[in-house]
């Protein structure tokens, strides 16, 4: 699990260009949207993508979105759940 | 016609050209096969969590369009108009060699919205919260010569007393490759400071981003004042001079009349050629300048012949590295802006301007 969530944090970090943000500056129990890293919709399509593309996971339930993408956490615990 | 004068003046080219007082003072020599913009550092215009989404272009775009309101010592505009060849190349490639590695599935949203042609004047209207006529003009190397038509026309219909003009392009790895295989460019590093002396085909690819302000009335910024625009698609030599002219006898001007003349030259030889042969000419009395051997070939590149043009006529000072031909020292009242496409020998356009 800890592999995972330091993966994903180098993975969101790339592919939302967090400049200046390092993976240790991310808490992983933190809300990812309207908290510290300030991510908005573009970002959780973003985020979509990432999980489809490098997971092969596909979100099903779109009412699941909000409680899946909470945090850094709960998308590893959704990827472990899926895979 | 109004008066129209530049109040607010900004360029992010391969110099180092966005500060206010700065103009080619010390100009960079480089080696390579194409130049890049030297990049100021955009968090002092541009709040991080914005910056991150935007690629390079979209930032030197917005950066010089702030410093040029902010000189102009405005905050609000009555319109955004932009011209631009090629418009967000970084973000284009990345969305399509996406759609590729990805077999047409799985895009990811930010680099499609970025990838529009009008992105940066669309950018800099949500950052200045302009509601207002926001236009992008995709026509080669004419782009930015439209752009300043467009806005020409708006003030003279009196729908708008200060507008921001300008011309954005940037050149990537993968344009620059594609490029080369239809010998646009020359086939090796070249000397910038010796460019204009090549005897072969093709140039030194570049980018810049220039943008001014302009208004209908005089400040204590204003660099010059702008007289009018002139495109021709296709001309002979003959034809060219004759509707130059015309053009110029609008203004109960003529040849004579024209003190410095800014040309497109870029080190292509055949095309080098037309300019030299037109110039010498109908200017023998002008001081003829060039620039396009300090920040590189691309389609908006004389916005920043533009930039040079108003500096020159607020300041009256002429830097060496853009003479070309009869530095002549007198008391500088108009600059014509000539360029045309170097590859298909098309799109000619004129740019006349006055000391305000």
């Amino acid at each position: 699990m800890e592999e995972l969530i330091q993966k994903l944090k180098e993975q969101i970090i790339e592919q939302l260009n967090l400049e200046d943000v390092k993976p240790e500056d991310i808490d992983e129990n933190a809300p990812l949207f309207g908290g510290g890293l300030g991510l908005d919709s573009i970002d959780a399509l973003e985020l979509i993508v990432l999980l489809e593309k490098d997971y092969g996971i596909k979100i099903q339930d779109s009412s699941k979105g909000k409680e899946i993408f909470y945090s850094i956490k709960t998308i590893a615990e959704f990827i472990k759940a899926n895979k | 016609m109004k008066d129209i004068f530049v109040n607010g003046l900004c360029s992010i080219s391969p110099q180092e050209t966005y500060e206010k007082n700065s103009f080619l003072d010390n100009p960079i020599n480089y080696k390579q096969e194409y130049l890049k913009v030297i990049n100021p550092d955009y968090k002092n215009f541009i709040d991080n969590q914005v910056l991150r989404r935007m690629s390079n272009i979209i930032r030197m775009g917005v950066t010089s369009a702030k410093i040029a309101m902010q000189e102009a010592e405005i905050e609000s505009l009555d319109a955004i108009i932009a011209g631009t060849g090629l418009g967000c190349m970084t973000d284009t490639e990345k969305f399509l060699n996406r759609l590729i590695d990805n077999n047409e599935t799985l895009l990811t949203p930010t680099s499609f919205i970025q990838s529009t042609h009008n992105t940066v004047a669309a950018q800099i209207a949500v950052m200045i919260n302009c509601k207002k006529y926001n236009m992008t003009y995709v026509n080669q190397n004419i782009a930015f010569e439209l752009a300043l038509t467009d806005a020409i026309i708006t003030i003279n219909e009196g729908v708008a007393e200060n507008i921001l003009v300008g011309g954005i392009d940037e050149i990537t790895t993968e344009n620059f490759e594609q490029k080369k295989r239809i010998s646009a460019w020359k086939t090796s590093e070249i000397d910038n400071f010796n460019l204009l002396n090549s005897k072969t085909e093709g140039c030194l690819a570049g980018e810049c981003s220039t943008f001014a302000v302009l208004s209908t009335q005089k400040t204590e910024n204003t660099y010059a004042k702008i007289i009018d625009v002139f495109t021709i698609f296709k001309a002979s030599e003959n034809e060219l001079q004759d509707k130059l002219l015309n053009f110029l006898q609008k203004y109960n001007l003529n040849f004579n009349d024209i003190d410095v003349v800014i040309t497109g030259n870029n080190g292509n030889f055949s095309s080098d050629k037309i300019y030299d042969e037109f110039c010498s000419t109908n200017f023998p009395n002008s001081t003829q300048l060039v620039y396009k051997h300090l920040v590189g070939e691309h389609d908006s590149a004389s916005s920043f012949g533009f930039w040079i043009a108003a500096k020159i006529l607020k300041n009256n000072i002429i830097p060496k590295s853009l003479v070309y031909k009869n530095n002549i020292e007198r008391s500088i009242k108009y600059v014509l802006i000539y360029n045309f496409n170097y590859y298909l020998k098309y799109n000619h356009s004129f740019v006349l301007m006055q000391k305000a």
